[in-house]
């Protein structure tokens, strides 16, 4: 652990925010919403009280603003000094960096996953916090919803990533498969933040209600609802432990059993 | 490739037949022969001499234990490796009846290419003297 | 325990290629220069030394130790330096080196420093404004700070001019002159090796085909040139060949060479002749022979 942390640092040191302008911006920027955000929700929670329908209305702005946090903070851990460990790696230069260093392969692994963390960080954080106001002020369904869909985003975010670096070490995708899977991603997320697709996705939950064949819809929506509350804590934890799992736990485990089969 | 350490002088040929280990042990020997180096004079240390022939230290390693068996060296630990002349009368001997057949066979050589006789004892003379 | 590197049994299959049971060791004090073609397998053996490729069986001990078991202890100990640059362009070397020295126990700035100054290496200029030679020669000098007992070199000197060239072997010969450390390089530039390599390790297609040290390369091998005519019937026994019209020259065993021929067709082998007159006597006769009709 203690080298992992060292490879993370060394990383940083390397490609950091403190030598690149641009990457400390864009770092500097995502926590700058972030503390907006969460002021922006304390400031909901107070309003909240007094006047419950402009609250809302602010919360689901402030939530609509949400998803920016979060998916960009992660997608800043795409750059980094670390690209993927491979299972023949010899091609790309942190490797070779890496290589001669006193750690093991599963050190750079878990420094990979430590820094994933320290990226989703921004996003984790103004994510427990909507959902603690969705807990205190047992807010409606709509500000629930909205909420259940920050938390599913950043938990489908967050598995890829770590299925990506995880899975990707033994099973050899092309790297333009790759590319097409996050850019899609980074659109979606620019979708769910554009009115236009909420208003839809609003009417379709209503049209869902209201006719049974569109049941899915009215079940999907009670799902994020479900996990808007109390439950996303829950989800959020589990995230990051089967996260850790897939990214950590399983090639460090393919690893030693190559090994061992000597 | 020369090199003089005090007044020893060893040439590398790299066109000789000769590994170059070889060379640097009959370099030795004839510095010896010569005069050059006289009994108990210091030798450089393995490393020094193969960093100034720019070869590496096998080839002085093995140089030294040949010659070491020979008799013509002899190490003291911590203090390095020394000329060795017992028996140098005999030395000189060997050396001096293989130059004689060496010079046997080239005289057959300048026999078959037309020389006379004559033309080599004015060498001779020119060489030895009267 | 005298032996610092010791290789047995290697193998690594890829598609198309195989390191095929490869088996060498290195002793203390000791220079071993690694040579071969391109694609003959160096980088690929240096990789699986740091573990950095995975090797299919056998067994690599350093300083005694299996390479994976206490690959951490052992890589505190060895310097690398390998062909390919491992910095980020656009960071500056005292980045990296800040990056680097936490990982290791000893580290001497002072060492580091000097080396950067001799050879004019500016810690704060951006990667991608180094040469090639200026590159090989930080990667050097990290890999000299941290007080390694062995140092492993894929082609060092490629990039560096020739005072540069001197430069680095003279350091290389004082690194294992306390007979306590050893230097592990491949390289292309066989002119080197004549000049410091203790041993020398000849890999051909994945395979092992010399591994020995200098005094017996000379003794066992010998080098034989001479008129076309000299050569009648003698051809079989040659390890490699280069023939002209009027000339030939060629590698041979030397107790064969002491039969066959004169004396004075006989010279010693250099590293050059011996690296080229094997894998030329390995190479496709058809197919030399149809490039040589060009």
């Amino acid at each position: 652990m203690k080298r992992a942390k060292l490879l993370l640092k060394a990383s940083r040191t390397m490609i950091g925010d403190s030598n690149s302008i641009a990457l400390g911006l864009f770092t500097a920027i995502v926590w700058v919403f972030a503390a907006f955000a969460i002021g922006f929700i304390t400031y909901c929670m107070t309003l909240y009280k007094t006047d419950p329908k402009l609250g809302q209305h602010l919360a689901i702005g402030m939530i609509e603003f949400s998803p920016m946090v979060i998916g960009y903070g992660m997608a800043r851990s795409f750059y980094t000094g670390f690209i993927e460990v491979r299972k023949n790696s010899g091609k790309s230069s942190f490797m070779n960096f890496a290589m001669q260093l006193p750690v093991t392969k599963e050190d750079v692994i878990k420094a990979q996953f430590l820094d994933l963390l320290r990226c989703a960080l921004p996003g984790f954080l103004v994510l427990c916090y909507t959902l603690v106001f969705t807990v205190i002020y047992k807010a409606d369904k709509i500000i629930l919803m909205y909420s259940g869909a920050l938390v599913l985003f950043f938990n489908i975010l967050f598995l890829l990533i770590c299925l990506d670096k995880g899975i990707f070490t033994y099973i050899f995708i092309s790297s333009k498969v790759r590319e097409i899977i996050y850019i899609s991603f980074a659109l979606l997320s620019i979708f769910v933040i554009s009115n236009n697709a909420q208003q839809k996705i609003q009417n379709f939950v209503a049209l869902g209600a209201a006719n049974s064949n569109l049941k899915i819809l009215s079940v999907f929506s009670s799902f994020l609802v479900f996990l808007g509350g109390e439950a996303g804590f829950i989800s959020l934890l589990l995230t990051v432990l089967i996260g850790w799992y897939l990214s950590c736990h399983l090639p460090a485990k393919i690893f030693r059993l190559k090994e061992g089969r000597k | 490739m020369e090199e003089r350490g005090g007044q020893m002088k060893i040439t590398l040929d790299y066109s000789s037949p000769m590994p170059m280990y070889e060379q640097i042990k009959e370099a030795i020997k004839q510095n010896i022969y010569k005069g050059y180096l006289e009994n108990n004079d210091p030798l450089p240390s393995i490393r020094q001499l193969a960093k100034e022939l720019n070869v590496s230290m096998i080839t002085t390693k093995r140089a030294y234990i040949d010659l070491e068996h020979e008799g013509f060296i002899y190490t003291m630990s911590g203090r390095g490796t020394f000329v060795k002349i017992q028996d140098l009368s005999k030395a000189v001997y060997d050396r001096q009846q293989k130059l004689l057949e060496e010079c046997k066979d080239y005289f057959v050589i300048l026999k078959e290419a037309g020389l006379k006789k004559e033309q080599l004892t004015e060498l001779i003379k020119e060489i030895f003297g009267e | 325990m005298d032996t610092i590197l010791q290789i047995s049994h290697l193998t690594k299959a890829f598609n198309g290629f195989k390191i095929d049971d490869i088996s060498f060791s290195l002793e203390k004090g000791c220079i071993m220069g690694f040579v071969g073609e391109n694609g003959a397998g160096k980088t690929t053996t240096i990789k699986m030394l740091l573990n950095a490729v995975e090797k299919t069986s056998g067994e690599i001990q350093i300083f005694g130790l299996d390479h994976t078991a206490h690959e951490v202890e052992i890589k505190e100990r060895i310097g690398y330096v390998p062909s390919d640059d491992y910095f980020t362009a656009n960071s500056t070397l005292d980045r990296h080196v800040k990056a680097l020295k936490i990982f290791y126990k000893e580290w001497d700035d002072t060492l580091f420093k000097a080396l950067c100054t001799s050879w004019k290496l500016p810690l704060s200029q951006k990667i991608y404004e180094y040469s090639k030679g200026m590159k090989t020669k930080a990667m050097l000098a990290i890999a000299l700070a941290h007080k390694p007992d062995l140092l492993i070199l894929d082609e060092p000197t490629a990039g560096l001019d020739p005072v540069a060239r001197i430069e680095v072997l003279d350091i290389l010969r004082d690194f294992v002159a306390n007979g306590e450390r050893a230097v592990f390089f491949s390289t292309h530039i066989t002119t080197d090796l004549d000049k410091i390599a203790d041993y020398i390790t000849l890999i051909h297609e994945g395979r092992i085909k010399e591994s020995l040290p200098i005094d017996e390369i000379e003794e066992k091998y010998a080098l034989v040139d001479g008129g076309i005519e000299d050569l009648k019937g003698k051809e079989e026994e040659f390890l490699g060949l280069r023939k002209g019209q009027v000339k030939f020259e060629g590698l041979i065993l030397r107790e064969k060479a002491q039969k066959c021929f004169k004396e004075n067709q006989i010279r010693v082998p250099n590293i050059e002749n011996l690296l080229v007159y094997t894998i030329w006597g390995e190479k496709d006769e058809k197919s030399q022979a149809i490039i040589k009709s060009l």
